[in-house]
């Protein structure tokens, strides 16, 4: 696991570098999203998206890796319950 | 709206649950099973039941993007995953993807590049799925030869990974997880920066590039190559993910939804390459890309012949092909694991 945050980390070298190169910025960073018939949690995501998309951008990236290793760590012990558990396997061709 | 449907609030449109999940399992199944993103699957299918195709593509990534962390620590787990292989992937990604994009400008630039792009599409699906069956077969036939017909087939010794290791460029890197002893560092680099081009000149995440070209031209295990493919494609989901969020183009709501069932897909299609040999996923590979392959000339005809009934049946074919599969894997675990079973019992 943690060779694969590294990995990712690394990654995020990249886009890091795009962004301090200064590069125009896409045409679509000018839409906003009319928020008048919005209320609660739909409200305060439309209004991120709004008003500061470079937090949405990160905060959605980071959500989804947060819930990806989440989900997989709670199925890993779902499965170990079941008998299912995962180790190193030979590889067969 | 009913009961079953969910408001969108950044894509500003209505979208069913159930369907969310449905293609979120799919895809999640073949990811797992075959590491690829499945970006080929979902992107038409959320633009054929509403979602604008930009919104379609950012979405499609960010949920690609946490459905591969899963499958990619699974298959990590399983000793699925070459580490150092996956990172100079990225090099020789990033310089082809690059190198990709301007010709499809260069391109432009003389006209008709969306021709030329399906027209390359089309020729490497076929190319691809039709070489691998021949090899399935190739290796069926040398298996029934064989005085054990019990025993695994070997890819032929004189094939294309043999030829390219033998070239003896420095640095040399050695790759332990692949059971690969010494490879020109930059062999490697101008395989990944030539998948790289055509990812980028078509458009496409790669994956279905990446695992035949782990296979047949570095040489790495089947189970090795689905498992560093996914690490691949997770790093360029990851870059993705944030580039398409940034242009305001990621239904987040959406995203998380076909993550839940992109999840329980992924373990699903992992799980599997354990009851499945490494032949048997090429053969099913060769067979999916294929059914990819005339899905896209669908399309290309409905251009070409002005029947717009084409491209919901190419849209049909896609998704009708990528439910078939995941039943297939599903129903190969759950055989799998019977058999196991048996077999503890008896012992």
């Amino acid at each position: 696991m943690r060779r694969l945050v590294a990995s990712v980390a690394t990654f995020w070298l990249l886009p890091l570098l795009a962004l301090a190169s200064g590069d125009e910025p896409a045409t679509a960073l000018n839409e906003r999203i009319d928020t008048a018939h919005l209320a609660g949690s739909n409200l305060q995501l439309v209004n991120l998206y709004n008003d500061h998309r470079v937090i949405y951008a990160a905060a959605t990236t980071v959500a989804m890796a947060l819930f990806g290793i989440l989900i997989a760590f709670v199925v890993d012990a779902v499965l170990a319950r079941l008998g299912l558990k995962v180790s190193k396997v030979e590889h067969r061709e | 709206m009913d009961a079953l449907s969910i408001y969108l609030p950044i894509a500003q449109i209505t979208f069913s649950i159930p369907l969310l999940l449905g293609l979120g399992f799919c895809v999640g199944v073949l990811g797992g099973f075959f590491g690829v993103g499945g970006a080929w699957i979902v992107t038409p299918a959320l633009n054929i039941f509403g979602f604008n195709m930009s919104f379609a593509i950012g979405t499609d990534l960010a949920h690609i993007f946490g459905k591969s962390i899963i499958a990619t620590k699974k298959h990590s787990k399983m000793g699925n995953v070459d580490f150092r292989l996956g990172l100079i992937s990225i090099i020789g990604s990033v310089i082809g993807v690059e190198i990709g994009a301007q010709s499809v400008m260069a391109l432009e630039k003389v006209g008709n590049v969306g021709a030329v792009v399906r027209w390359v599409y089309m020729a490497l699906l076929f190319g691809l799925g039709i070489y691998m069956a021949y090899d399935y077969m190739r290796a069926t036939r040398q298996q029934a030869a064989m005085p054990s017909s019990k025993a695994a087939p070997t890819p032929p010794k004189a094939g294309i990974s043999h030829k390219l290791h033998s070239l003896r460029i420095p640095p040399m890197v050695s790759l332990p997880a692949s059971g690969i002893d010494q490879v020109s560092f930059f062999v490697i680099l101008a395989i990944f920066t030539v998948t790289g081009f055509l990812s980028g000149f078509m458009g496409v995440g790669g994956g279905f590039i990446l695992l035949p070209s782990l296979i047949y031209l570095i040489g790495c295990p089947t189970a090795v190559a689905v498992g560093t493919s996914l690490l691949c494609v997770l790093l360029m989901a990851a870059y993705g993910c944030f580039s398409y969020s940034l242009k305001g183009r990621t239904e987040i709501v959406a995203a998380f939804i076909m993550l839940i069932g992109a999840s329980i897909g992924a373990q699903i299609g992992v799980l599997a390459t354990r009851y499945v040999r490494g032949y048997g996923i090429r053969l099913l590979f060769a067979i999916m890309i294929i059914l990819a392959g005339i899905s896209v000339t669908l399309k290309q005809a409905q251009g070409l012949l002005d029947v717009p009934v084409m491209g919901a049946l190419a849209g049909f074919v896609v998704l009708a092909a990528a439910g078939g599969m995941s039943l297939l894997v599903t129903v190969k675990l759950i055989q799998g694991v019977m058999a196991e079973k048996k077999r503890t019992e008896l012992s």
